[in-house]
């Protein structure tokens, strides 16, 4: 009998692996986006985002929304996307940055990840736990 | 008895089966926890799993160890042999597997008192790109395997053995493959948006690890403190030795017998009555494990070679059968006093006594006091 519930639940598990849905994001980012139609991304001030754009580009057609910007400090932004007021943030960051604990980095954008991981560079930092998003988005940032 | 350093044969022949399948755990355990440690890098989840799959390596290497030394013959400074240090590894086994359900039960309450939303990504394998999820899932599913194949085939070998490091070291591995299939169905949950799935499914694991390893951590106190020997898998005296204390109260009806446990072995202490010249053990072992019971100590009544006066003597002198009232004082101590000293004396040390006491007599069978107690009655002080 346990056997059998072993069973199951690997099915259960594989049948997930076609499912678009799977993973989804825990705070419901990209629901919430695809029910408002509304991409809300948030830039440093100082960053050039032109590398980010397609990316961006790339994440508002895969949820069929229009992109809202809005600029800001660091802190302030990244504070923002915790409380879900945004829900991407651009700007330049180090893969060693204490606020990796905080949010989670994407690969870097349209420089080589550097070796030195203290070097800051392009990256999208989206809220932790949000693993649809970040799957997607690792997914289109990876070289 | 069996001399300190000898393995009886049935135990030899199941400690056979054991050794290797302690060794396979290592082997795929260590192998399990070396790759959670390469794999780890900064993720709390997959350091908790690997400091989980190294404490489970600990009732293996204490069986080993113990095991190893159950055979060797006992020394100058070991004069009863090693075969306690069984019981001391059953400690350090019971305590790991108690570390294990510890560990798991605070690693899941912090995740649920933080609200830690756990991010799980993508890793690229072989050109593919694939949530790393289904990567840990696979890994967990791996890690669940050999200790559910280990952990089945050892508690047979620890129930034959009577060996509760086994039988804790079997327990660790249903931890193990449980925690993994939790880990499974967390990281599934994590899937779905369910944030605290993993944390709710370890804590409801940790609940049962915790209670066994308790469990364990009781019984190995109670050994190593010379309790009564308890069951294997419950905290309850232990068949063998109620067969055994059975038998000795029907050949000496008027001894004390009490029965400890060193390792998977019983020992029993028969004391009030007079040494027999032999005594055959496998008269009073249990038929089915004669190995039980290892030795039979008769504890010599007196101490300092005081003897008892005979019985009569003992009766005319403390007034066996006399009506209560005419009992008066004794040694200068009121019935009631000495009753009370009676009751509360040990009886190995300070004094054997037994007594009889019903409303309308205080008959005292047999009064045989050693100096200290005879000081402690004559001072009407209570020991």
């Amino acid at each position: 009998m346990r056997i059998v519930k072993i069973g199951l639940m690997a099915a259960g598990l594989a049948s997930l692996s076609g499912c678009d849905q799977y993973p989804r994001d825990i705070s419901g980012t990209g629901e919430r986006i695809e029910e408002t139609g509304r991409l809300r991304i948030g830039l440093i001030d100082g960053t050039d985002a032109v590398p980010a754009q397609p990316v961006l580009e790339q994440i508002s057609a895969h949820y069929d929304a229009t992109q809202s910007l809005s600029t800001g400090s660091a802190e302030h932004l990244i504070r923002d996307l915790d409380e879900q007021k945004l829900d991407v943030v651009v700007g330049e960051f180090a893969k060693a940055s204490p606020l990796a604990k905080e949010v989670s980095f994407s690969h870097s954008i349209g420089v080589p990840e550097p070796a030195d991981k203290k070097i800051p560079v392009l990256r999208l930092a989206r809220k932790n736990g949000e693993n649809g998003l970040i799957l997607f988005t690792d997914r289109i940032t990876t070289p | 008895m069996i001399h300190a350093g000898c393995i009886p044969e049935p135990v030899r022949q199941n400690l056979s089966k054991a050794r290797p399948l302690a060794w396979w755990t290592l082997f795929w355990i260590g192998n399990v926890a070396l790759l959670m440690y390469l794999a780890m890098g900064s993720s709390q989840a997959m350091k908790t799993a690997f400091i989980e799959d190294a404490l489970s390596l600990v009732p293996s290497i204490v069986f080993l160890i113990a095991t190893s030394l159950e055979g060797k013959p006992a020394t100058k400074f070991y004069p009863f042999g090693f075969r306690r240090f069984n019981s001391l590894a059953f400690m350090v086994a019971a305590t790991a597997l108690l570390s294990i359900g510890a560990f798991t039960a605070f690693e899941a309450t912090m995740t649920l008192v933080r609200m830690e939303h756990p991010t799980i990504g993508m890793v690229k394998l072989f050109g593919r790109e694939l949530w790393l999820g289904w990567i840990m899932i696979a890994a967990l599913a791996y890690s669940a395997v050999p200790p559910f194949i280990l952990g089945r085939k050892k508690l047979p070998l620890a129930q034959e053995l009577q060996d509760k490091i086994l039988f804790t070291d079997a327990k660790t591995q249903k931890a193990d493959w449980q925690t993994a299939l939790a880990g499974i169905a967390g990281v599934a949950g994590i899937g779905f948006g369910f944030w605290w799935a993993d944390a709710i499914a370890a804590l409801a694991i940790s609940l049962s690890i915790l209670r066994d390893g308790w469990m364990n951590l009781k019984k190995a106190g109670a050994e190593l403190a010379d309790g009564l020997p308890r069951n294997l898998e419950h905290d309850r005296p232990d068949a063998d030795a109620e067969h055994v204390r059975r038998r000795l109260a029907a050949e000496f009806p008027d001894a004390d017998i009490r029965m400890r446990e060193v390792g998977r072995y019983i020992e029993a202490e028969v004391s009030g009555v007079a040494s027999p010249d032999s005594i055959d053990l496998a008269r009073f072992a249990p038929q089915e494990r004669r190995w039980r019971l290892d030795r039979i100590t008769f504890v010599p009544l007196f101490a300092n070679d005081r003897r008892p006066p005979p019985r009569e003597e003992v009766g005319h002198q403390l007034g066996s059968g006399m009506p209560r009232h005419e009992m008066g004082q004794l040694n200068g101590n009121s019935v009631d006093r000495i009753t009370a000293i009676l009751k509360k004396a040990d009886r190995r040390n300070l004094m054997i006594a037994t007594a009889e006491t019903n409303p309308d007599q205080f008959r005292i069978i047999d009064y045989f006091v050693s100096p200290v107690a005879q000081e402690a009655v004559e001072a009407g002080r209570e020991r």
